[in-house]
């Protein structure tokens, strides 16, 4: 019976706790401090490109032209977007199921934040389908306020709400993968490219 | 009983490949020192992930409660196993209650652990897994050698010899990018044909009641957003008290695990994401809560399982994962393993040079080389010592308590050992020699030199 087993290890755990040396002391935390590290474009784009992810800056109202530019977007016959003024291509942004992206070549999020310091964009998937586009597609597009941007990842879990939905993710470039001789291999199971891009609001006057 | 030098003998008789095997690792673990060297608060991020390690560890019904509590109000279900064979039958009555006949699983040593798939399959249901590095040890019927790179002892030629075989690609095919797109085809369709995810996870919290899964594929993420049923197995010791704790250790982790700044996905799980959907999460005991009240190495819960600690020990880099002959090896299984059953692990305390390099790269500050040290002693206790090195040990102890029995044995030792050729001397301090060479030796002991210096010096 699965309650008896939970009690036997809340038993065990709690039997086990005396035990440990450091039981009843206080826990001295490190009162820890993160440095100010960079929160620049130029720190973001080093580490995405590290990741294996490209970098795209454009005006916000110029992100369909930004998109176009990039390489295979003009041709590809199924995109899939989570972007108002993105048109999808090829595929209802409502299949019944996500097994129907199978054949996606563009995937176009709004991601949330981004992390100078390892090139991550925080998403937050509004259903299982925007997740499943983000990983049936060929190539990823984030879309990411530029005024958004924060150093370290302790920044980003103190602006985020990580629990704010049932399932949050960060992405840092494509899927990859060096289990053949540590050889690196981008698109192991999921994207084999990922661009962010950061896009500015027009300074009003 | 076959230790970890037996089992390792195979291993370094190839002199060549276990060369490769060694630069292959140490290549990670520069990789891993570059990463630490561009984080200018590298030591303080470890102090404070080791503090709340511990703060867990000290923690732990509290915090399991209260993970409980919150996970049931985000809809998820938590079922409570108290040893592999419980934990086993959970899933397996999970699945076929919805007659899930078709599973994907990405990496996980606790299922590892539990040996689940055999139990699976032993039912009738098929488990893929589906990490690049699991898949090709699966489908060679081999335990992962490593716990973050499976399969690094694998050469790129066998791995296309396995793929020809087992996914019908061209015969010759070595290329890397090339074997794993032949695998990324394949295993895309099992993706799409899976009646069930299964995942571990790396973090469980207790403050949301979620988990954090982190992966570089995308398998674990494509396992549980195809399929409607998700199942994470936990171990007791994977909580940590708050979502703000997360930061610390995924700074920590990727870079200590493979010198990535973050894993590519970085996934955070709070109930089923959709009405449809059911996400079921079994915490597993399997001997955590034994290990906790040990005073002595209760510590290596801490462990994170980035694989920093087998990057750098000079044993597991020469003589492979297998030797360890459990799935977690290196240093940090060495220390795991005897807790479990010391008589069957009692060699891997030894397979160390107490060189120290574990605990200085562990990201979680677990006194590794200590640990396996005191594990000497305690095995030596319990008679568990290796026959040869304790009959050694006792010869010693009698010939060194006697100065002048000493003087006589060492005097022999050199007039025998200078007059013998050096090949009969090896075989006759065999199994020492093994893997070493006997140093010349000298005329005189360092007594009697001792002895004329001082009368020199009158």
């Amino acid at each position: 019976m699965a309650s008896a087993s939970r009690d036997e290890i809340f038993a065990a755990l709690r039997a086990a706790a005396p035990a440990h040396p450091r039981a009843g002391l206080p826990i001295a935390r490190a009162l820890y401090a993160a440095p100010a590290l960079s929160a620049s474009v130029e720190t973001f784009a080093a580490n995405l490109d590290a990741a294996g992810g490209r970098l795209v800056r454009c005006e916000a109202s110029a992100l369909g032209d930004a998109l176009a530019r990039l390489e295979g977007f003009a041709q590809a016959t199924h995109v899939w977007s989570s972007r108002p003024e993105i048109a999808a291509r090829g595929v209802a942004c409502d299949v019944p199921t996500p097994h129907a992206l199978a054949t996606l070549d563009f995937a176009v999020l709004r991601g949330e934040l981004a992390v100078a310091e390892n090139g991550a964009v925080w998403h937050a998937p509004s259903s299982p389908l925007e997740r499943a586009a983000a990983l049936l597609a060929e190539h990823l597009v984030l879309v990411v306020p530029e005024g958004s941007l924060v150093a370290t990842l302790h920044e980003a879990y103190a602006r985020i709400d990580a629990c704010a939905s049932a399932f949050g993710w960060f992405l840092a470039g494509p899927s990859k993968t060096a289990d053949i001789e540590q050889a690196l291999v981008l698109g192991a199971h999921g994207p084999c490219a990922a661009t962010v891009v950061l896009t500015r609001e027009p300074l009003h006057p | 009983m076959r230790g970890h030098a037996e089992r390792a003998a195979a291993f370094v008789a190839d002199e060549a490949r276990t060369s490769w095997h060694d630069q292959s690792l140490w290549f990670v673990r520069t990789k891993r020192d570059r990463a630490a060297d561009a984080v200018p608060d590298w030591e303080a991020l470890r102090s404070e992930a080791a503090a709340i390690k511990r703060e867990a560890l000290a923690r732990l019904p509290e915090l399991w409660e209260r993970f409980e509590s919150r996970a049931r109000q985000r809809g998820a279900v938590v079922h409570w196993a108290r040893d592999a064979a419980e934990h086993n039958a959970i899933v397996l009555e999970l699945l076929r209650g919805r007659g899930a006949a078709r599973v994907v699983k990405s990496k996980s040593m606790l299922t590892e652990e539990c040996g689940l798939n055999e139990q699976l399959e032993a039912h009738g249901i098929e488990v893929i897994d589906t990490d690049l590095g699991e898949r090709i040890v699966q489908l060679r019927h081999e335990p992962p050698s490593h716990i973050v790179m499976p399969a690094i002892h694998l050469k790129k030629e066998e791995i296309g010899a396995l793929f020809a075989r087992e996914m019908g690609s061209a015969p010759g095919l070595s290329d890397p990018t090339e074997l794993t797109r032949v695998a990324r085809r394949d295993l895309r369709g099992r993706f799409l044909a899976a009646d069930a995810g299964i995942t571990g996870a790396n973090f469980a919290v207790a403050e949301s009641g979620g988990f954090v899964v982190v992966t570089n594929e995308g398998n674990a993420d494509l396992g549980t957003t195809l399929p409607r049923l998700h199942i994470a197995s936990i171990g007791l010791e994977k909580i940590v008290p708050r979502l703000s704790d997360l930061p610390v250790f995924l700074r920590l982790l990727a870079r200590s695990a493979t010198g990535q700044a973050l894993s590519v996905y970085t996934s955070h799980y709070h109930g089923p994401m959709a009405a449809d959907r059911e996400l079921h999460i079994v915490v597993v005991d399997n001997g955590r809560s034994r290990l906790l009240a040990h005073p002595s190495y209760a510590e290596a819960l801490a462990c994170i399982r980035c694989g920093a600690c087998l990057n750098t020990c000079p044993v597991y880099r020469r003589s492979g994962g297998h030797s360890y002959g459990v799935t977690v090896a290196g240093p940090v299984g060495s220390v795991l393993a005897p807790a479990r059953d010391p008589e069957r692990h009692a060699s891997l305390p030894y397979a160390c040079s107490l060189c120290g390099s574990c605990s200085d790269v562990c990201p979680v500050k677990i006194p590794l080389h200590h640990q396996l040290l005191t594990w000497r002693g305690e095995l030596h206790a319990r008679g568990l010592r290796g026959v040869t090195r304790g009959a050694l040990a006792r010869a010693l102890r009698h010939v060194m308590q006697r100065p002048a029995l000493f003087a006589f044995v060492g005097g022999a030792a050199r007039i025998i050992g200078r007059a013998l050729p050096a090949a009969w001397l090896a075989r006759i301090a065999s199994p020492w020699t093994r893997g070493r060479e006997l140093p010349p030796l000298p005329r005189e002991s360092f007594r009697a030199r001792y002895a004329k210096r001082s009368r020199a010096r009158g």
